[in-house]
This record gives structure tokens, sequence and C-alpha cells, in this order.
């Protein structure tokens, strides 16, 4: 098995309250705007889908605006915070092969500081499978490798390294 | 997410966990598996582990 930068046990230490509270704020107002018809997609997430072909990058821009996007991301959010819960309260062990890859590099979604806290809790999560790995990624962030060639080469490529190794530390 | 359709509101993660086991029973895909995780559902793949832990 093989885990991705995955939220992890403790996010509600990352997150300050006030943090939360203004995003599921925020994410209520761009669907109003969205709504509305009056929302320019915003210049982080414009870099972002640089790459993509016109008509997919038309497309998810216009996806990004909806009202129903921003509160299918506003659900997964919670939904992510919950399955970090189960996670954390999981006292089966694992028997499989688990290895952790963590991002090396911020972006829009994560910042620096999000990022590293996020890193030293897959090595914890790593931790608790008999036979782990935990790597940082060079070249990878949290959002990228879905959308630049580059970014998911450098993750399929350490996966494959990983996954002929043995996995035993 | 995306261009799916809306799941039912409220959705916990065991739910989608027995949603991907029911999936690849649906498919005929036997394990053992190899789960490829993004983001949260790195977290679902190590739920997935610990629920099907011959697999």
């Amino acid at each position: 098995m093989v885990l991705v930068d995955p939220r992890d046990v403790t996010q509600a230490g990352i997150y300050a309250d006030e943090e939360l509270a203004t995003y599921e704020g925020v994410i209520g107002l761009y669907g109003l705007v969205g709504r509305l018809g009056i929302q320019r997609w915003s210049s982080a997430n414009t870099e972002l889908l640089q790459d993509l072909p016109p008509r997919q990058r038309d497309e998810s821009a216009a996806l990004g605006l909806s009202y129903r996007q921003l509160r299918g991301a506003q659900a997964e959010w919670e939904l992510g915070n919950r399955a970090a819960d189960a996670v954390a309260l999981s006292d089966v062990p694992l028997v499989t092969p688990l290895i952790v890859l963590s991002a090396s590099e911020a972006d829009s979604s994560f910042d620096e500081r999000q990022r590293a806290a996020f890193t030293a809790q897959h090595a914890q999560l790593a931790a608790r499978s008999p036979r782990w790995e935990h790597r940082e990624v060079v070249g990878a962030d949290h959002l990228t490798v879905v959308t630049r060639a580059d970014h998911a080469q450098a993750v399929s490529a350490a996966v494959q390294e990983l996954f002929v190794q043995p996995h035993s530390p | 997410m995306g261009w799916s359709d809306p799941g039912p509101p409220g959705q916990e993660p065991g739910q989608l966990v027995d949603d991907l086991r029911r999936g690849l029973h649906a498919l005929g895909v036997e394990g053992s598996y190899l789960l490829v995780g993004h983001s949260m559902g790195g977290l679902l793949s190590r739920l997935f582990a610990a629920a099907t832990r011959t697999r």
C-alpha cells in the first residue's frame, strides 16, 4: 500500500480554530459570488491549471467557480478530518507494507509551515506499520502532482523505486 | 467532487472504504492490492488496509 501526502492524526493542531472558521467563510463567499457570476479565478489557481490543455483548463476553471464544487470541497475537508480521526483511533495493526510520500514543496493549498507539519506526521504514521518507508519527493507538492506531468513523474518514480526495495526499516 | 454526482450527505470514512471494497468486488478484482492514495485517499487506503488485513 502506498500513501501520498495524507492528512494525518493531529491535523487539528495544525490549523487554528480561526483559520478553519475563515476557510468555511471563504467557501461560502466564493460560492455566493460564483453563483452570481462575478467571481474571477484567482492567480494562484490560474497558475495551477496553466499546463492543462485549453479545454480542460477552461472546464476546470469553470468547475472551480461553481457553488457545487465549493460546497463539495468543504464537505471533503470535513470528511478528511473525520478520516484522520478514524486513522488515529484505529488500533488494528497493519500487516501490509506501507509507503508514505510527502511533498517537498509548499503550494497554494498548504504553506511551508503546514507542509512541514504534515511531513512530520507522515513519518509518525508510516512508523505504525511493521514494514514502512517514508520519503519526501523532491519536486512534488500537494496539488500539482495531478496537473503537472513532471511532478507526477517524480512521484511515480519514487513509488516504483520504493516498491522494488525491501520495506523493512 | 469534480463532475461526479453528489454522494449522500454526511458520508463517513467507513462508507467510502466500503464503497471501495464493493467496487473492487463488483469488478472482480481480487487481492492482493497495491493501493495508491493521494491526500485523503491515503487515509482511506490506510483504513481499507486495516479493514481487510489479509489482503
